[in-house]
């Protein structure tokens, strides 16, 4: 994991969701989406993605099926219902958060003296 | 095919460590990599050894396997409320004078026995990077059930009155057989 993907400790739940939102991926396009869509920040080991992958499977938010391409079976995964659900909370969460970082964040105006 | 070689050591490497599927779904998405590599213009060897680096050591990939296993996961949420229900059933058996109970020397020693091996089965699996190791959270949820069940029966049938610290511990290992039940499904999938 590069250094900066430390900072995906947390996070990566809802990165991975959010890389589906725009319809069914296998794992490595996810992986590929999460370095590209982050300029190159969070390139994880592609191998320690699908272990993550299973376990939002397995909590309901995922659902994995399997097709054959080029002679290969491979996994797909989208977003269920509650996965939708779940992504939509996070987002606004994340919202509400980072407006009050920036707000605390950004160098305010000096109190006029009196 | 030194490129194909390498790919191959590389999944039957992995293989050693995960489920089929998992490596079928790992199979995939390497060859995925290698062609990306090849289309970067790589050579055929250093395509491979450029997508087995990305991919990580297998090591590093069966241990997040591992971690991210529901009988690790299980296991450590278990361990962490085992002090809770030590502390319970320890007052529980102190304030009901449990030494003067007709309990068998033999059923003792058994459920003494048995507590210990669920405790270091689900230690083994807390601290293992290998997920076929996870498996054994399965059979060791299945213990812990008949060890709450089978206080619980002891309590009913020995104890001479309801103490306040069994009006905690019964209902709580009554709930820990209702939650670790309705967890097993999950412990005994892939």
């Amino acid at each position: 994991m590069r250094a900066d993907a430390q900072a995906l400790k947390g996070h990566l739940d809802v990165l991975l969701l959010a890389t589906l939102n725009d319809g069914p991926q296998h794992g490595y396009a996810i992986k590929e989406a999460l370095r590209d869509g982050s300029g190159g920040r969070f390139d994880l080991p592609t191998g320690t993605v699908y272990p993550a992958l299973h376990r939002l499977e397995r909590a309901g938010l995922i659902s994995g099926s399997w097709s054959v391409v080029d002679g290969r079976r491979r996994r797909s995964y989208q977003l269920t219902a509650e996965g939708h659900k779940k992504l939509a909370g996070e987002r606004a969460n994340w919202r509400e958060f980072a407006t009050a970082v920036t707000t605390l964040l950004e160098p305010g105006p000096w109190p006029t003296a009196t | 095919m030194a490129d194909r070689d390498l790919i191959q050591g590389y999944l039957a490497d992995l293989a050693r460590r995960l489920p089929a599927e998992a490596v079928e779904e790992l199979a995939d998405g390497l060859e995925e990599t290698f062609q990306h590599q090849l289309r970067r213009g790589n050579s055929p060897t250093e395509a491979a050894q450029v997508a087995i680096a990305e991919f990580g050591q297998p090591a590093q990939v069966t241990a997040a396997f591992a971690h991210q296993s529901s009988g690790r996961r299980t296991s450590i949420a278990l361990l962490a409320t085992a002090p809770m229900f030590a502390g319970l059933w320890g007052t529980t058996l102190i304030t009901a004078h449990a030494w003067n109970w007709q309990i068998a020397p033999g059923a003792a020693v058994a459920f003494g026995a048995t507590l210990l091996t669920v405790a270091a089965t689900l230690g083994i699996v807390a601290r293992s990077n290998n997920p076929k190791t996870a498996r054994l959270t399965g059979p060791a949820s299945i213990a812990l059930i008949l060890l709450d069940l089978g206080m619980l029966a002891t309590v009913a049938t020995a104890a001479p009155a309801v103490t306040w610290a069994m009006a905690l511990a019964v209902p709580a290992s009554l709930l820990r057989v209702v939650l670790t039940g309705r967890n097993l499904p999950r412990l005994f999938a892939r």
